[in-house]
């Protein structure tokens, strides 16, 4: 009887205790590798994402981000993978375009770019006239912002290029958004507001170049 | 016995009588040997030993047995939980950043204030891509009464992109930030930390 029951209570400690040590397991997995709450097929395919963006020297932390960023907002696996292939496709695309000296931020910044319509040749035209120590980041970012908000997209890409041109400084860029967004909030039209802030941008370096696939009439007027 | 000895060769016969006679010992010998042995120490320890060494037999019942394994796992249970639930110490936080300033100064991280107005937030928290999205890792301190809630983050150079959430559910973009584009879960605030160099 005696052995019985230390056998029964060896037993139950061996059933037990491997379930206690993997609720342990879960909960520092989640901490430690997050991306343990995909399902595992979505979790491969988020990986093999992951893996060929490594191989092409491309920035990781953008998809990784976007598959965390959807399962804190609970989205399901199909939605995290085709969200960061579109996040992994932006980037070999703004790779291609930006050149591969591009940083990660430059690279990012493109692909978020990409993402709302503008092309590859006029980020393409860019990367081509960056001044040595210039930085694309925050003209791409105020590009991508712009189009978002509602300015259209050949005026915001064409008034970005030209003030890039200008020599405008990343402090002008940020400067430029305040202000558009500030009159957008007051009930500007988008394309009026930019257009009208552009003008106050300093010109810092050489005359304009219309950058290829531009249009020939009056920005101003394309988001009317 | 005695038959036996008395039977033996006469050499062995020598030999046990030898063996048989009786040793003079010097005057208080036995006294001393007595005296050293009392100021030996017990020899406690090696008892001790013994006794927790010594095999015993408990007996439980089956139910008392099941009731301890039970027992035995829930603490395991609830002191695992208890270590992980919020997720790195405090200590291994700063670790991290404390490892920072060994980096290049162009890549070492800036300190970044993020700021919130949201009067009608019992808690608001800062995610993106720096905690990995997650809305308990860098909550958001508010003092006064103006529902003004702000905290500093580390942030390595580079482009951030980030929200705000609100009562642990919903989440904002900052009206201070620029936008990144819509791409199904919302548009995100971008944020781009230039390192010294850049």
């Amino acid at each position: 009887m005696k052995i019985l029951s230390w056998r029964l209570c060896a037993l139950m400690l061996a059933l037990l205790l491997p379930a206690s040590t993997r609720a342990q397991d879960e909960t520092s997995a989640r901490t430690l590798d997050p991306l343990s709450r995909l399902d595992p097929a979505y979790r491969y395919a988020v990986e093999v994402l992951l893996d060929s963006a490594r191989l092409a020297g491309l920035p990781t932390n953008p998809i990784e981000s976007k598959a965390l960023e959807g399962i804190a907002k609970n989205r399901n696996g199909r939605q995290i993978v085709i969200a960061t292939r579109d996040v992994y496709r932006s980037l070999v695309r703004s790779r291609a375009a930006l050149g591969p000296s591009a940083t990660a931020a430059e690279l990012t910044a493109g692909a978020n770019a990409l993402r709302v319509g503008i092309t590859s040749v006029e980020l393409a035209h860019m990367a081509s006239t960056r001044g040595a120590g210039k930085e694309l980041t925050m003209p791409l970012v105020v590009l991508s912002d712009l189009v978002t908000r509602g300015v259209a997209r050949d005026t915001a890409s064409q008034t970005i290029f030209q003030l890039w041109q200008k020599g405008a400084a990343d402090e002008d860029f940020l400067g430029l958004w305040r202000g558009v967004e500030r009159d957008i909030v007051s009930g500007t039209d988008p394309g009026v507001a930019l257009m009208n802030r552009a003008r106050e941008v300093p010109t810092r370096g050489p005359a304009p170049t219309t950058p290829p696939g531009a249009r020939s009439e009056n920005p101003e007027t394309q988001n009317q | 016995m005695s038959d036996q000895v008395e039977s033996l060769e006469p050499d062995l016969q020598r030999i046990v009588d030898e063996a048989r006679r009786p040793v003079a010992l010097a005057a208080g010998a036995r006294e001393r040997l007595l005296e050293a042995i009392r100021a030996e120490p017990a020899p406690q320890r090696r008892a001790a030993l013994a006794w927790m060494l010594e095999p015993r037999r408990f007996a439980l019942p089956p139910l008392a047995s099941a009731a301890l394994a039970a027992g035995l796992v829930g603490i395991g249970v609830i002191s695992g939980l208890l270590i992980h639930r919020d997720g790195p110490s405090a200590e291994q936080r700063a670790a991290v950043v404390a490892g920072a300033p060994q980096l290049p100064d162009s890549l070492a991280p800036r300190a970044v204030k993020f700021v919130l107005i949201a009067p009608m937030a019992a808690r608001v928290s800062v995610v993106g891509d720096f905690n990995g999205w997650d809305a308990s890792a860098t909550p958001m301190q508010t003092l006064g009464t103006d529902g003004t809630w702000t905290v500093f983050v580390p942030l390595h150079p580079g482009l951030h992109t980030y929200q705000f959430v609100i009562d642990g559910s919903s989440f904002v973009t900052d009206p201070s930030a620029p936008l990144a584009p819509d791409d199904g879960y919302g548009s995100n605030s971008v944020l781009f930390v230039k390192g010294s160099s850049l």
